[in-house]
């Protein structure tokens, strides 16, 4: 038997016509404006402010990730588990089209570690290696972990959970907009200027021959980027997980 | 993302093998997730354009590539703050705004 719907506040998911569909009690029908599967956007502007956001943040993932896979250690600081297109984007890519260049930086520290009990690998390069991958790991977490404390709870996912009865109006539709969708915040900006800084010091490090702390400086950028847009979409928008 | 072009590709041609074959299933009429294309396209096409723009710009003009996106992000946290300036003013006030 299939379940009756579900029901937040003053409206039922349930299903009914052709698909499931937003009924409203006070409405005694319907919902205009909240269909099935779009009931993340709402209109052409914000789907447009949306994409437009989500497109720019990712350019800037594609190009510090072109950048880090150029430099020193050519690791990507962006896909950390998948398999990424890494031996492209460097010269002498045909001689380097193996397992190992082509894998995500966790998949690279497995191989790294992996390594260790080959004895005609030089133990000084593969710790070299090993701390490398575990300073852009352990960067996004630490970015991950900022964003958690800038931002907080998905305000996403608050801005659904303020759509107070006594607030909503049948009448005034346009008002009643802010409450679905996905708000711009100040916490954002923080977020993203500490961004800018996080990739300053990316741009520093290595220009002072400091490529590990580099590394994890870009690590926690990418870091912070791609959970403040997981965060901001509630999970619709990745801009740099993009295989997964 | 990828992952989720697949899937809306996959409902499509589940529709579409749905509308060859007249089959009529409580599938028939469901709604594809085709509204996610709007973020997923864009997202991904300007990936792949950012890459191949750093990978050129480094080979370039070295690391000072990275100061394009140091500004860019920087500017776009500033925008972000100003959109939500009233809210700001407000925590400056402490409240008593």
């Amino acid at each position: 038997m299939p379940p009756a719907g579900w029901v937040y506040g003053s409206r039922t998911f349930k299903p009914g016509g052709k698909s499931w569909t937003w009924y409203d009690t006070r409405q005694r029908g319907p919902c205009k404006k909240h269909t099935n599967g779009s009931s993340l956007v709402q209109n052409f502007r914000q789907v447009l402010r949306v994409s437009l956001t989500g497109a720019t943040l990712a350019f800037v993932a594609g190009y510090v990730n072109a950048v880090s896979l150029s430099s020193v250690y050519r690791l990507t600081v962006t896909h950390m588990t998948v398999t990424t297109i890494h031996a492209f984007f460097s010269p002498g890519w045909r001689s380097r089209f193996s397992l190992g260049g082509l894998q995500g930086v966790v998949a690279r520290l497995g191989l790294d570690i992996s390594q260790l009990a080959n004895p005609s690998v030089s133990e000084r390069s593969l710790g070299d290696d090993i701390a490398a991958d575990l300073c852009v790991l352990f960067g996004f977490l630490i970015g991950s972990v900022c964003t958690g404390i800038v931002v907080g709870p998905s305000l996403y996912a608050f801005a659904r959970l303020a759509r107070a009865p006594t607030i909503l109006n049948e009448n005034k539709t346009k008002q009643n907009y802010r409450y679905y969708r996905m708000r711009v915040s100040w916490r954002y900006g923080v977020g993203l200027i500490l961004e800018a800084l996080c990739l300053s010091m990316m741009l520093i490090f290595h220009s002072t021959d400091s490529p590990k702390a580099a590394l994890f400086f870009a690590g926690t950028g990418m870091g912070l980027q791609n959970s403040l847009t997981s965060v901001y979409s509630g999970s619709l928008l990745r801009t740099t997980h993009l295989t997964v | 993302m990828w992952t989720d072009i697949g899937v809306i590709l996959g409902q499509g041609t589940q529709q579409l093998v749905y509308w060859i074959f007249r089959k009529n299933d409580e599938l028939q009429h469901s709604k594809t997730d085709l509204w996610r294309l709007k973020f997923n396209v864009p997202i991904m096409t300007s990936y792949f354009v950012g890459a191949w723009a750093g990978f050129l710009g480094f080979y370039q003009f070295g690391i000072n590539v990275l100061v394009a996106p140091v500004l860019f992000t920087g500017m776009a946290g500033c925008v972000a703050i100003y959109l939500d300036r009233q809210y700001v003013i407000f925590l400056l006030s402490f409240g008593e705004y």
